[in-house]
């Protein structure tokens, strides 16, 4: 029962900052809450397995929760690439920016256009502020390839935001 | 101003405002969890069964029938000669008797109730059997009959699974060479050390016993064989605990060492009930003491 409480605890308090990572690299509510249920519930299936190898040490176990949800997040990509339409039209909203909801719209729609591992890698070095060595251990990849993927995301992205970026950087 | 310098604040500000459904997220996951754990459970349930029953099952598979005289193979097994039931067929008698004029009994193909009555009559008296359940199970062969029951001797309950498998027409037979004997898990102090015997007969009828291996937590079993000269086999596996289950999926090792002696068991496998046609009374008998069992 302790150990429910526990994890509760623990999701109760993760779920939604995992939810925006998720949100943000797949671009979908309800497939963002998918993907994070399915990572706490796989968390939960090894929970007391967790809490020994990690004990206390909280980063530890946070690190494993964007672990098991870039590996879901990718093998759902993988599965769903055949079904997924990529716009290369950013909305109409999206050129005028005047709240949040429609920054997220006109964000979305950039990092929609990224494949999924270079949606992962922004996602987690610049939402989440990963060092590029724990990116490349998350994703399982060397440094220098996380590296290379952060560059060629960051030059693609500058060219989709195009004139946007500065009536997007001076909200 | 460049992107990489302000795509923190942008992605931050982006989903600031996105409203999460934390609660069904916590539990659904949780719900979700416990179905992986239960699925996980199940299977290693299985694994930890199919261990137990692996000897016994892989009866009459592999190696031609040895028709020679007596032969021992392999290591002997922890055997000892105490506690040996009655019913060993080997005393030759003297008495002749006048035939009489009583008819045969009625005759039916033997059920699992009846091999609990046939092995509930060959038991040491004072130990109490429970948990009876009849086969067939996922690993059962075609036309063996089998089934499961737990027996305390006073020193705690063991898992029993005995199983009755009619003449192979492929003649093959089982044999000590077909056993692992790599143990996977710590065994419990007091454990019978592992080994494999197989002797025959000038019947030809070929006696084994294996004193087995176990995942972790010191589970392990004993198993006899007896296999006629026509090809039919009876097994007889007993654990040093209660079967697996789902708060011990790994088996429950109470005990150091299965109940009885293999010497006893070897002698409960020997006797001559054991056949593929039963007396009816047998199986009547059997029926009304599984209902009590179940």
């Amino acid at each position: 029962m302790e150990q429910g409480l526990e994890f509760e605890q623990f999701a109760s308090s993760r779920a939604h900052r995992l939810f925006q990572v998720a949100y943000l690299m797949c671009g979908d509510w309800h497939q963002a809450q998918d993907l994070v249920q399915t990572t706490l519930a796989k968390m939960f299936s090894v929970w007391s397995r967790l809490r020994r190898g990690g004990g206390d040490d909280g980063p530890t176990i946070d690190a494993y929760a964007r672990k098991v949800l870039l590996r879901n997040y990718l093998s759902q990509k993988r599965l769903r690439k055949s079904s997924e339409i990529v716009t290369t039209d950013l909305p109409e909203q999206a050129s005028t920016p005047n709240d949040g909801g429609e920054l997220r719209l006109v964000m979305v729609a950039a990092l929609k256009q990224l494949p999924p591992r270079s949606r992962a890698v922004v996602v987690l070095r610049y939402l989440e502020d990963h060092s590029i060595e724990a990116v490349a251990d998350m994703l399982g990849i060397s440094p220098g390839a996380v590296k290379s993927l952060n560059f060629r995301s960051l030059a693609k992205l500058r060219e989709i935001l195009g004139e946007d970026r500065e009536s997007l950087f001076h909200r | 101003m460049d992107l990489e310098h302000d795509l923190s604040r942008l992605l931050g500000e982006s989903v600031d405002g996105l409203a999460s459904p934390v609660g069904a997220i916590v539990a659904e996951a949780e719900a979700q969890g416990h179905r992986i754990r239960r699925r996980r459970r199940r299977l290693r349930i299985a694994g930890a069964t199919a261990v137990v029953v692996a000897l016994a099952t892989a009866g009459a598979v592999v190696m031609p029938r040895p028709v020679a005289g007596p032969t021992v193979i392999g290591t002997p097994p922890a055997a000892t000669t105490a506690g040996t039931p009655s019913t060993a067929a080997t005393t030759a008698t003297t008495t002749v008797v006048a035939p009489s004029p009583v008819t045969a009994p009625v005759t039916v193909p033997v059920t699992a109730e009846a091999m609990l009555k046939i092995l509930a009559d060959l038991l040491p008296p004072g130990g109490k059997l429970s948990k009876f359940r009849p086969g067939p199970f996922e690993w059962t062969r075609a036309a063996a009959t089998d089934f499961t029951v737990e027996y305390d001797d006073g020193r705690g309950a063991a898992h029993i699974y005995v199983v009755m498998s009619p003449p192979d027409p492929k003649g093959m037979s089982w044999n000590c060479d077909q056993v692992d004997l790599t143990d996977h898990g710590t065994r419990p102090g007091g454990a019978e050390p592992t080994g494999c015997t197989s002797t025959t007969d000038a019947s030809g009828t070929v006696f084994s016993a294996v004193t087995g291996v176990g995942p972790e937590g010191g589970y392990y079993f004993r198993k006899v064989r007896l296999e006629r000269a026509d090809g039919t086999s009876v097994d007889l596996v007993v654990g040093n605990g209660p079967a697996p289950s789902p708060e011990h999926p790994s088996g429950l090792a109470d005990r150091p060492a299965p109940p009885l002696t293999t010497a006893a068991w070897q002698a409960v496998v020997r006797d001559p009930a054991w056949r593929t046609e039963v007396p009816a009374a047998t199986a009547e008998a059997g029926a009304a003491l599984a209902a009590t069992l179940n």
